[in-house]
């Protein structure tokens, strides 16, 4: 009885250390290609909002709710905001003049087809998207603060729609950008 | 019927996971919006499948009984981690989208039922033939929820193809449906039960008519 139990044990920590070993091995090969996909997918979206394909050359990636000052004193930052689905991740470029050039959603977890149409990979209601963009999401371009319940909302996706302008409106303000 | 193909087909076929043991259904209806989805999880779940009877069958005679629980959970969660890793290094952007079900794998009933019932007591060899049936038959059902799921509620079949076999997949597309006759509710969570009970349905279906036609008198359920 004794003897099983040993037995059963060593099987076991002999077990967990072959697969703790296998894991440490495959993280340690892939950690590298991972975070250059992470990056690579940050960057080609900074890059296309920006239209300016030497971010990456230059520019620290900023922080979650931080930002970053462009060569030509734009803004680029990271902002997180409620929605009906859980968190959602903004990528918001301002311009110099602290205001909006434009807004990217960055990860969601909207439901399909209603509160979607945040996201421009989804081309299920009808916004073809241009540049990783959909026409919703292109409103922000050049306003203020102060002209964000503008924005159009959408039937069914209340939250959605507040969620955004809400992180937005955040961001611009904690950036001193003009409210 | 030789052992091999007997094997093979229970599992895809009689022992269904989907259609007839009801198991893995929370995967099956969450990740069948659309064929790349689907076709990326069915990869996903034969990986670990594979990869659990293969060192559980192998392990099971090292493995004594109050140990085998934990020593399956440990080998299941293991693999799991590692296709994780190798999807977020080599399929980046499926693993953005389904991330979340493939992380779940681990609690997935079937592959640890399929453990328990089968690896655990079978030589290497049957469990490995097991697994690979267990791991189509739920592919089958996957993918054909996921199609019907992505012509219905997208018009679409086979988009964004490119996330999974790269670039040159992108036009693998077919639109079958125009956008006016879209039901969007095919993609959305009570879709996925009307889809789903429709695929049991006929799945049902066709078995008790191959169980009259052998002369058999099919079960009443």
């Amino acid at each position: 009885m004794t003897n099983n139990i040993v037995k059963g044990l060593a099987v076991l920590l002999g077990l967990t250390a072959l697969i703790v070993g296998a894991l440490a091995w495959v993280y340690d090969a892939t950690r590298e290609r991972i975070d250059t996909n992470r990056n690579q997918a940050f960057w080609k979206e900074a890059e296309s909002l920006a239209n300016d394909t030497t971010l990456r050359d230059y520019l620290e990636r900023p922080t979650l709710t931080s930002s970053v000052r462009l060569q030509d004193d734009r803004r680029l930052g990271l902002a997180r905001t409620t929605g009906y689905g859980g968190s959602i991740d903004l990528m918001i470029l301002l311009n110099a003049d602290g205001s909006i050039a434009g807004v990217r959603t960055l990860r969601h977890a909207e439901t399909p087809g209603i509160g979607d149409f945040i996201d421009g990979d989804t081309p299920i209601d009808g916004n073809t998207p241009i540049n990783g963009n959909t026409p919703w999401m292109r409103q922000f371009r050049g306003l203020d603060a102060t002209d964000l319940p503008d924005i159009d909302g959408r039937t069914g996706a209340t939250i959605t729609v507040d969620a955004i302008r809400q992180g937005v409106k955040t961001f611009v303000e904690n950036s001193g950008g003009s409210a | 019927m030789t052992t091999t193909t007997a094997v093979l087909s229970a599992g895809i076929i009689e022992r269904n996971p989907a259609w007839v043991q009801m198991l893995g259904l929370c995967p099956l209806l969450a990740v069948s919006t659309s064929v790349v989805s689907a076709v990326g999880l069915s990869l996903a779940s034969a990986f670990v499948l594979l990869s659990s009877a293969l060192l559980i069958s192998s392990l099971r005679r090292l493995i004594p009984d109050f140990a085998r629980l934990p020593a399956f959970m440990l080998i299941i969660a293991g693999s799991t981690t590692l296709i994780v890793i190798l999807l977020e290094a080599y399929a980046f952007d499926l693993y953005s989208r389904i991330a979340l079900f493939v992380q779940i794998i681990v609690t997935n009933c079937v592959i640890l039922g399929r453990a328990e019932a089968y690896a655990s007591r079978q030589p290497l060899h049957l469990a490995v033939l097991d697994a690979a049936g267990t791991a189509l038959g739920f592919a089958i059902a996957l993918v054909a929820l996921g199609a019907a799921r992505e012509v219905i509620g997208a018009g679409t079949l086979f988009a964004r193809m490119d996330s999974l076999f790269g670039p040159d997949a992108a036009s693998w597309v077919i639109t079958v449906l125009p956008e006016s006759t879209r039901l969007l509710i095919a993609i959305l969570p009570p879709g996925a039960f009307i889809m789903a009970g429709l695929l049991l349905a006929l799945a049902q279906h066709i078995s008790r008519s191959r169980a009259t036609r052998n002369g058999k008198v099919p079960h009443a359920t």
